[in-house]
């Protein structure tokens, strides 16, 4: 998918497995949304590209979301591809996000 | 899974980046930037993720004879300095293990004979072997192992996880269809999918909800 605004929507998804007559209820709450092609920093000069999502991780604390970005389109693991590495705070108050740019090659 | 172009140690504090043709670790704490460079012309690097928090995991790959060849593990700190190494006859990229004192490793071993092995660090032992010859992902806090496996049809290529502890196949009533490429959550017990557009995910009652 490939558009010139990304959205990265978080949920909370919340599994009770107590031996309860509430067992396998699941609770599934939005907490944020983000454009995230709007955290993006271009090179200077760049032409106007859209982006498409690659990857996506979570760091073991809950604390970082990873949203790893291909410049153009996410095609083929054989073309040359420009990525937006972007690590984004699970909470906006501690702090900003930050991008690591890097190219993959085949 | 080998092949991944980045990883997070635990708390994000370090990020390993394929980058090009080299290795980059950057130390978001000291907001400093480091490489590791390809050895040679013929071998291949893989990021395999982090051992005990801060070793970042990589596999120095000989892409030659696979029976014949000596992969080499080593084991880089946040300033891209090796702290530690192993070789293994017929390795292949090794991933860590969320348990975060153990790596898998798909292992050739002649004719069609190929094992996962589970390899303990530091003592970089070998402590269990099973006869799967798929990458895998280790899933629920390293008790079970997930593997794409890839059954031809692109469409029709089952996702299986496998309880470490007795290799008993889990979700034997749930099929996931198409299940490459797929992650799953360190800590946790979910397993994702990307299948196109979709993503899909089980949780661990569902996994083992036939047994």
């Amino acid at each position: 998918m490939i558009s010139d605004r990304t959205f990265l929507i978080c949920v909370c998804v919340s599994f009770l497995f107590a031996g309860t007559a509430d067992a396998d209820r699941k609770r599934i709450q939005l907490i944020r949304e983000l454009d995230v092609s709007a955290l993006v920093h271009e090179r200077p000069g760049e032409p106007s590209h859209g982006h498409s999502v690659s990857q996506l991780k979570m760091s073991d604390d809950d604390q970082w979301i990873a949203v790893d970005l291909v410049a153009g389109h996410f095609d083929s693991m054989m073309d040359d591809q420009h990525h937006h590495l972007l690590l984004i705070p699970a909470d906006p108050k501690t702090g900003t996000a930050e991008q690591f740019d890097y190219d993959y090659l085949p | 899974m080998p092949g991944e172009h980045f990883y997070l140690s635990s708390d994000a504090s370090i990020v390993g980046i394929e980058d090009g043709r080299s290795i980059r670790i950057e130390d978001r704490r000291n907001g400093t930037s480091c490489s590791i460079q390809w050895p040679s012309k013929r071998q291949d690097l893989y990021l395999g993720g982090f051992i005990h928090d801060e070793r970042l995991l990589v596999t120095i790959d000989d892409p030659s004879d696979l029976a014949k060849r000596e992969t080499r593990y080593e084991l880089y700190d946040r300033n891209c300095e090796s702290k530690d190494s192993w070789t293994l006859l017929g390795g292949t990229p090794a991933t860590a293990s969320p348990q975060k004192e153990h790596l898998f490793v798909l292992r050739y071993s002649g004719g069609t004979q190929w094992e996962t092995d589970l390899v303990e660090w530091p003592a970089w032992k070998v402590v269990n072997r099973w006869p799967y010859w798929k990458p895998g992902l280790a899933a629920d806090n390293g008790h079970a192992i997930c593997i794409a496996s890839f059954g031809g049809n692109g469409d029709d290529s089952p996702l299986q996880c496998r309880d470490l502890t007795n290799g008993a196949l889990l979700a034997r009533g749930v099929v996931i269809h198409d299940g490459d490429p797929f992650a799953v959550a360190t800590s946790g017990t979910l397993v994702w999918r990307l299948t196109g557009l979709r993503c899909g995910s089980l949780s661990r009652k569902e996994i083992i909800g036939s047994t």
